[in-house]
């Protein structure tokens, strides 16, 4: 079961690289905002967290054991 | 300031003299000096991943990427980092795996070793020698430039570079790497802590967070959308970038022998999403200390505006630490990378651990030469060059991430690599164009990796699985 969840990750993760790139990275664009904060930099940052939080998940059911020597 | 200066450089060397005298031992062998003993935990492991990949550079050639290059520097770094810490979990998982089967001496001893040819490690050592140099270089470069400006009292930039590896060659010789991880940690939170602290200044100058984008869209609008006003930030260059930082752990050694000497795979997982926390921190006061400069400091040279944003306009004990910290990032990434080419000239050679060992010890001081001599010759614009450097590594990637998959790797993989390594290394110093068929080089160079080292490694499987 780790396994597939481990392989579900992987898949969201590069969808997540992929829609970053090809969607949410537009260029010419400064809205909307949040906060005063142009578009560009609170989309990436909160994409940024996001990477960073499915890295954490992805330790925690990261399926594969080391052999101990 | 000098006063504040020089308290916090006493108890920065002092904290340094104690983890090199910490570090020593008599009698060690090469693979205590080298890998200190392979038993770093996952908080020590952090730190000195982090301060190994967050240097100077980040430091220094951050604010003014966003200075000049506006907002999509965020995607340029953070984001790829994000990529990078959750790549690094597979990744270290089979590197490790690979490493216990194959014995580590370093990764070019390693692929040596794996693909039965010492092409591969030469080839190896030989990416690692011509692409990290440079990279020491606008690092002790970048520090040089800001101690001019911190001490202007006339003596010469030059000399401040030969101090920096003076001292990095003593305290990697008493201690070995077990001191460069403990000056790591140390430099680690040093950095975050001052970053922090002008960052916040630097917003607080600039009239806080709104006021400070509304400043920065009356003067240069550009700064705040992609592609920035130079045209910089296009889909290839974001997305080469980010193939070109994953990569950083598979082909720039410091790191790759990082994941190695960690105690266990735990611990390289636990610092896997640390070091991306501490990359959203870390970046985050380089973005206001640029955006303070291109509402202030637009047209100045990089020299005046660093000297400005970080040491004149911030009151002195923070100008001080800001010096200090500096020093330390410096200090700290150089002597990774310089360690790294020891390192990984040593897993090359063979003979006695003791001969060894001297000749490694040896190749520290020569590689130290080679980069005062880089200091000398490299251009202001330190993320670009740092960015050429993440680029030039990464092209030998295939080579190392066949090995991880295969018992036997495809030996054609070290041929496209080194295919790739050779154009983009024209390419970097002029010979060859900057573009390909409309597609920037090292754009063109990585769809040109992905399908033939996928072509090759399906091929491989299918022959092995018929076998």
């Amino acid at each position: 079961m780790k396994i597939l969840y481990w392989r579900m990750l992987v898949g969201a993760v590069i969808a997540v690289a992929l829609i970053s790139f090809l969607f949410v990275f537009q260029t010419g664009i400064t809205s909307p905002r949040l906060a005063g904060v142009p578009y560009i930099l609170w989309s990436s940052f909160l994409l940024t967290v996001l990477l960073v939080v499915m890295t954490y998940i992805g330790s925690k059911i990261f399926p594969y054991k080391e052999e101990q020597s | 300031m000098t006063l504040w200066i020089i308290v916090f450089f006493v108890i920065f060397f002092g904290l340094l003299v104690l983890a090199s005298f910490k570090s020593f031992k008599k009698n060690r062998s090469s693979e205590e000096f080298l890998f200190a003993g392979s038993n770093i935990g996952a908080v020590l492991g952090f730190l000195t991943f982090a301060a190994a990949l967050f240097s100077a550079f980040t430091f220094m050639g951050m604010p003014d990427f966003f200075r000049n290059q506006g907002l999509g520097a965020w995607i340029f770094l953070a984001f790829s980092d994000g990529l990078m810490v959750f790549f690094i979990l597979w990744f270290g998982f089979r590197l490790r795996k690979r490493a216990k089967q194959t014995g580590y001496s370093g990764v070019a001893g390693m692929m040596t070793k794996c693909y039965d040819t010492r092409w591969a490690g030469y080839l190896l050592f030989l990416s690692s020698f011509l692409f990290l140099i440079p990279y020491v270089a606008i690092q002790i470069r970048g520090i040089s430039i800001f101690l001019d400006a911190a001490f202007p009292y006339g003596v010469p930039s030059w000399t401040w570079s030969v101090g920096i590896v003076v001292i990095m060659l003593l305290y990697a010789e008493i201690g070995g790497l077990k001191a460069i991880v403990f000056s790591d940690a140390i430099q680690g939170l040093l950095l975050l802590v001052v970053i922090w602290i002008i960052g916040v200044s630097c917003l607080d100058m600039a009239g806080g967070m709104k006021a400070m984008f509304a400043e920065v869209e009356r003067v240069k609008p550009s700064l705040l959308s992609l592609p920035g006003p130079n045209n910089l930030f296009t889909p290839q260059f974001l997305v080469a970038s980010a193939i070109a930082i994953v990569l950083i752990p598979v082909s720039q050694p410091q790191f790759t022998t990082r994941l190695v000497v960690m105690k266990s795979l735990k611990s390289v997982h636990i610092m896997a999403f640390a070091v991306g926390f501490f990359a959203i921190l870390v970046i985050l006061p380089t973005a206001f200390i640029g955006l303070y400069g291109a509402i202030n400091y637009a047209d100045v040279p990089t020299s005046e505006y660093l000297s400005s944003a970080l040491l004149f306009d911030q009151a002195n004990p923070v100008a001080a630490l800001a010096v200090v910290g500096l020093f330390a990032a410096c200090l700290s990434t150089t002597n990774a990378q310089i360690f790294a080419l020891g390192t990984e000239l040593r897993s090359l050679l063979s003979g006695e651990d003791k001969k060894v060992m001297r000749a490694t010890k040896l190749s520290l001081l020569v590689f130290s030469v080679i980069v005062l001599v880089f200091t000398q010759l490299m251009g202001d614009q330190l993320a670009l060059l740092a960015r050429v450097s993440f680029t030039g590594t990464s092209m030998i990637a295939p080579i190392v991430i066949g090995a991880l998959i295969f018992k036997n790797p495809p030996k054609l993989l070290i041929i496209t690599s080194a295919i790739s390594f050779f154009i983009m290394l024209l390419s970097v110093t002029g010979v060859l164009p900057a573009q390909f068929s409309g597609m920037r080089m090292d754009f063109s160079l990585y769809i040109f990796q992905a399908v033939t080292a996928t072509a090759i490694m399906w091929a491989h499987h299918s022959k092995e699985k018929s076998n």
